[in-house]
């Protein structure tokens, strides 16, 4: 670049302080790579108990186990099954949508907050220029900002309200499909955790959430599109807790019981990247969890599966709902469609990479916004400003210069 | 100047010159020695020239490029859609206040963020009838003068009539003239290359 | 039509825009002028007026372009030209890289407040706007034909506007008629006399040498022209032949015949023909001594038959000559005298006197010479002879007058042809015409030379000549005589030696104001109307073109 920037960084890391801990780090993750290879055959021949186990025998322990087991519930695939890679559509279309957020901050200029929503449509085989879609919301009313009890809105439900805005995207976009096979792909979990941490006092917006969360669903599953939420790198270990569970002794089987982790340090994935070569899927899951259940009755049991998309030895955890799982031809066309769109981004699916980064809002894009809400609040009258505190922090960053 | 479409937003800036930046979609694209102006401090407008414009690094855009089968949408996707932030520089060459335009150096540069127009046609007739903003561009060793003077020359060109494109620009080519006396070879190329833009060329 | 292809879209540029602006120059060298790429330098012409806008003063200055150049801003044009092929660089290179300057002679100076324009005295300051000057411009400088202000020609390129030379300057010093042979010397010459005549500023004495002025004349096509004889009927034009017969024989009207006996001819009348004659010095010496020893019979004496010339043999034997000298003087007299009709033994008829007389009633005197003006020797004797006794006739009134005992004597022009044959150094010092040249205007008597071979001319003689009417010359020495003399004139040379060879003459000098290229006015028809003054009784005013409703 003919006209160089300066970027100056302030250092205030003590490295010294911290080089002890960083080795010690090193070893820590070199010992659990030690206790994962030596457990590894011990995993891979409970699973095959686990799947040689009759039906009646695995259920009868399942119901044993409780609300709070943190399990998986194998569907009607055999649990140790590997698919491989279905054939792919000539044409198929692929959605994706993804949220990002300004928090409400009380040292900011003016109290708001903000959800930008960034969706991509490619229909692939058409040499179409893919769809793109933004849309940002700004809150700042009364009831935007305050609960029920007049408390100001946590981050929680800011995540919750994007998420929401997420799935509602991609209904959006799926409405506009005109080419089928359609997958639409979430970068996140389909089941709607936020609901679990939004606050005790806003019960009642959370439940108007989660129902427009469904109706979302809904509507993609009318258009018969494959939906899922794409989970990379996860740390879930629910089934590691079926095999467990299968291997324990019906009468030893209590809700106490099953919290016991005989794999500590060991995750599903662990397991699943020894097992499934590139391209392939493992058999579909379940939850048995309580949200679960809710997304059951609205019709919208949610399954998953871990998925290599290669390459090399990786998975990656994709939930689907179960209308997914039960239609072949829309299990087969995701399997499929989401292999394929990994393929130039590394195991990650392009839509996702560009719904971010069409949703992402950057530090310079904020500062635009809150330069222009000053100037409005200016023109209004409130000459309040932001506080001091925020002030501060920005003297300290860093600083561009412009040169000719 | 309000009418003018908005090119980007200034994001540094000094009395020489000043950046904008912009993301690449849609068909505002700024181009290479389009003229534009930005709000200065105290009111009135700095008016430049693009010197230079830059696409900023994209990780996603090298990942595709390092690939031998990439989808067609995707390379689409790349081209029409994605949000690459491109950087532009411009060259002050004077300033409009109370509606008397001056060739020098803004007496301020434009605040942050300010909008950043494209100059429109008639403020840029009006501009570019005073041509000793070609000086200014041949004088300064920051930019390519040979390229810009050309560029700009036509950018001015076209903002008028086409019975008025030639004479305007015989008088830039001899002001040119005047200002590369010194360097017959360069005063030809760019000449040369302003030729094709007359109107319809009477040649003898 | 070339003109730069910019003017195809400009147009021309017109004549509110400056040709250019003074860039450079000095009151002796003349100015420099960049012209503005819009004018086309192939539209100029050298010899064209222009008037310069004094930048720091109200002052107007009339300038000649006298030089037309191309210049580069860069010197590396020359050595790397553009590409041929690129008409808008070509163009634009045309005008400010590569660029034409003008030299411009500045001539003369107006102040706002004045009339009449003055010579320079100092040159616009730098950056001075250069205009093409207009018609009235032009006018104003040359100004009104009236009584003594002859309408001689338009500029050129300027139809509109009369050169009108000041007749009481021209006579008042000695004048020439130079150009090239062809180039129609005689005509305006002609001209010339005519207004002098019209004017009664003063007498001519023509000698017509080749029959041009008296009577009819025919031109190379065989067109014939009225002389002045005819144009003036009233007797202000006596026409006097040397030859009747030839003269009745072309039917010119004659008021006398030149008759001069041998007992009137002197060894000075002689002596200027000893050149043509193949006199040596000492037998031009021996003329002196034969005409103390045998008086004015001694041209009849020499002619002589041998056995009658007893007186001769004694001069011989007295040994005060030798024989080869005086057998040389008797053969060349036999060889000459003889064959001159108009020479005539005994007192002949008193030319001189009724010459004289002709001449101070006002009447101008055209001496035609028939089939003698093929003779140069006859010319010249005849020339001399009649001046030295006319111009000693002059001397001798303008005492008397001097005196109060008599009139004023009349102006006199005496117009004489082959002019470098009088004047030429080795004899015009101690020639009539010399003396008359150098005299200047002290007895009233001035030369008006008419001369092919300016250069052939006693330099100190030529500087003397206050007006110089001259056609095209293109010999180096020529050009170069005509201009010495005259300050800051040189300049003009390129003008002069551009002449178109017919109808066209720069004037430079006492009768004019600046120089002027001129197209010299037609003799025709409407001239002689005019000089005859039947236009006169039409109109009342002189047929100037810029009077006239249609034109010419």
């Amino acid at each position: 670049m003919r006209n160089g920037c300066s970027i100056h960084y302030p250092m205030s890391l003590n490295l010294s302080q911290i080089l002890p801990q960083i080795s010690r780090l090193g070893e820590s993750i070199a010992e659990r790579r030690r206790m994962q290879q030596e457990a590894l055959p011990t995993l891979k021949s409970h699973l095959e108990h686990a799947s040689e186990m009759e039906a009646d025998a695995l259920n009868a322990r399942l119901s044993k186990a409780g609300d709070r087991w943190p399990g998986a519930a194998p569907c009607d695939e055999p649990i140790n099954a590997v698919f491989p890679a279905p054939s792919l559509p000539e044409t198929y279309t692929i959605i994706g949508a993804d949220g990002s957020q300004i928090y409400p901050d009380r040292h900011a200029l003016a109290f708001y907050y903000l959800i930008n929503i960034g969706s991509i449509s490619v229909t692939h085989g058409s040499q179409d220029t893919p769809l793109v879609n933004q849309a940002s919301s700004l809150f700042y009313t009364q009831d935007d900002l305050y609960d029920q009890r007049g408390k100001p809105i946590q981050p929680a439900m800011v995540n919750l309200r994007r998420d929401v805005g997420e799935m509602q995207a991609l209904a959006t976009a799926a409405k506009k499909v005109t080419s089928h096979p359609a997958l639409a792909i979430l970068d996140n979990s389909l089941l709607l955790w936020m609901t679990l941490e939004a606050g005790v006092g806003a019960q009642k917006e959370i439940d108007l959430q989660l129902r427009a969360y469904l109706e979302a669903i809904d509507t993609l599953r009318d258009e018969n599109v494959s939906l899922a939420g794409f989970i990379d790198r996860p740390r879930n270990a629910n089934v590691l807790a079926l095999t467990q569970l299968a291997g324990m002794m019906l009468e030893d089987i209590t809700p106490e019981t099953v919290q016991t982790n005989f794999y500590p340090g060991l995750v599903d994935y662990d397991l699943f990247r020894t097992l499934i070569p590139a391209g392939s899927r493992s058999a579909r899951f379940t939850y048995s969890s309580p949200l679960n259940r809710d997304f059951e009755t609205a019709g919208h049991q949610i399954q998953f599966f871990y998925l290599n998309p290669g390459p090399g030895k990786h998975v990656v955890r994709v939930e689907i709902p179960a209308w997914v799982g039960q239609q072949p031809a829309l299990l087969n066309n995701l399997h499929a469609g989401l292999l394929h769109d990994c393929q130039t981004t590394g195991g990650f699916p392009y839509v996702l990479v560009r719904a971010h980064e069409l949703a992402v809002v950057n530090p310079h894009e904020r500062e635009t916004l809150e330069r222009y809400l000053e100037r409005r609040l200016l023109q209004a009258g409130d000459t309040m400003g932001p506080s001091q505190k925020s002030i501060t922090k920005g003297w300290t960053q860093n600083r561009r210069r412009h040169r000719l | 100047m309000d009418s003018g479409d908005i090119l980007g937003r200034v994001t540094r800036c000094s009395t020489r010159g000043f950046a904008g930046a912009y993301p690449l979609e849609g068909d505002r694209i700024p181009s290479f020695g389009a003229f534009c102006a930005a709000p200065i401090q105290g009111g009135g407008f700095a008016i430049g020239v693009i010197y230079d414009i830059n696409i900023e690094d994209d990780p996603l855009a090298r990942q595709l490029a390092a690939l031998d089968d990439v989808p067609e949408e995707q390379i689409r996707d790349s081209q029409s859609n994605r949000q690459v932030p491109v950087e532009f520089s411009v060259l002050n060459l004077g300033y409009l206040q109370a509606d008397t335009l001056y060739y020098t150096l803004p007496p301020s540069p434009p605040l942050t963020l300010e909008p950043i127009h494209r100059l429109p046609a008639q403020d840029l007739q009006r501009f570019s009838d005073n041509l000793s903003f070609l000086s200014t561009i041949a004088t300064n060793p920051a930019v390519p003068v040979d390229d810009l003077l050309t560029a700009s020359i036509m950018e001015a060109a076209r903002s008028r009539p086409e019975n008025e494109r030639r004479r305007f620009l015989s008088d830039a080519g001899r002001m040119l003239a005047r200002i590369l006396s010194g360097d017959l070879h360069r005063l030809e190329h760019i000449l040369d290359n302003l030729a094709p833009i007359l109107p319809e060329s009477t040649t003898r | 039509m070339e003109s730069s292809t910019l003017d195809q879209f400009f147009g021309s540029a017109g004549s509110d825009q400056p040709l250019g602006f003074v860039l450079s120059g000095s009151l002796s060298e003349g100015l420099g002028v960049k012209l503005d790429p819009r004018f086309s330098v192939e539209h100029l012409a050298v010899g064209r007026y222009v008037v310069i806008r004094g930048f720091q003063s109200g002052r107007t200055f009339f300038g000649i372009i006298t030089d037309i150049a191309l210049g580069a801003s860069n010197p590396d044009l020359v050595h790397r030209p553009p590409s041929m092929d690129q008409p808008f660089t070509l163009d634009v290179f045309r005008g400010e890289v590569a660029y034409a300057t003008l030299h411009i002679s500045p001539m003369l100076m107006l102040d706002e407040t004045e009339d009449q324009p003055r010579p320079i005295k100092t040159i616009p300051s730098h950056f001075s706007p250069v205009f093409e000057a207009s018609a009235a411009d032009v006018a104003r400088v040359f100004g009104d034909e009236d009584e003594t202000h002859f309408y001689v020609g338009t500029p050129l390129d300027m139809e509109t506007v009369q050169v009108n030379l000041d007749l009481a300057r021209l006579v008042e010093r000695s004048s020439g008629v130079f150009g090239k042979t062809g180039t129609g010397k005689s005509f305006i010459t002609r001209t010339l006399l005519a207004g002098i005549i019209k004017s009664g500023l003063a007498s001519s004495l023509i000698f017509d040498m080749h029959n041009d002025y008296g009577w009819a004349v025919k031109d190379e096509s065989g067109r014939e022209y009225k002389g002045l004889r005819q144009l003036f009927q009233d007797g202000q034009v006596s026409v006097i032949t040397l030859d009747e017969d030839t003269s009745r024989a072309r039917g010119s009207k004659i008021d006398g015949t030149l008759m001069i006996g041998y007992e009137e001819i002197e060894p000075e009348d002689i002596e200027m023909l000893a050149g043509l004659l193949g006199l040596s010095e000492i037998q031009t010496g021996a003329l002196y001594f034969l005409y103390r020893r045998l008086g004015k019979n001694w041209i009849a004496r020499l002619l002589q038959d041998d056995q009658e010339a007893d007186e001769l043999q004694d001069l011989v034997d007295s040994g005060r000559i030798v024989t080869g000298t005086l057998g040389a003087i008797r053969r060349k007299f036999e060889s000459f005298i003889p064959r001159m009709g108009f020479l005539v033994p005994g007192p002949g008829n008193n030319a001189v006197e009724d010459i004289f007389n002709r001449l101070r009633m006002g009447t101008s005197v055209a001496l035609e010479f028939g089939n003698y003006g093929n003779t140069l020797a006859a010319y010249m004797l005849v020339a001399n002879y009649l001046t030295r006794r006319i111009h000693a006739r002059y001397v001798q009134q303008k005492n008397l007058a001097a005196g109060k005992k008599a009139e004023e004597p009349r102006p006199l022009v005496i117009v004489i042809e082959e002019a470098h044959k009088f004047l030429d150094p080795a004899v015009a010092g101690h020639t009539i015409f010399g003396t008359i040249a150098r005299e200047l205007r002290k007895y009233n008597v001035t030369l008006l030379i008419v001369d092919q071979r300016p250069s052939g001319i006693e330099d100190e003689v030529m500087s003397q000549i206050g007006t110089r009417l001259t056609c095209l010359l293109d010999n180096e020495a020529d050009i170069r005589a005509v201009f010495s003399g005259v300050s800051g004139s040189s300049a003009l040379r390129e003008v002069l030696a551009r002449l178109d060879t017919r109808q066209q003459a720069l004037i430079l000098g006492h009768a004019v104001p600046m120089p002027v290229v001129v197209r010299t006015r037609d003799y025709d028809q409407s001239f002689y109307a005019i000089i005859t003054g039947e236009a006169e009784k039409g109109s009342g005013k002189s047929a100037g073109a810029k009077d006239s409703l249609f034109g010419e």
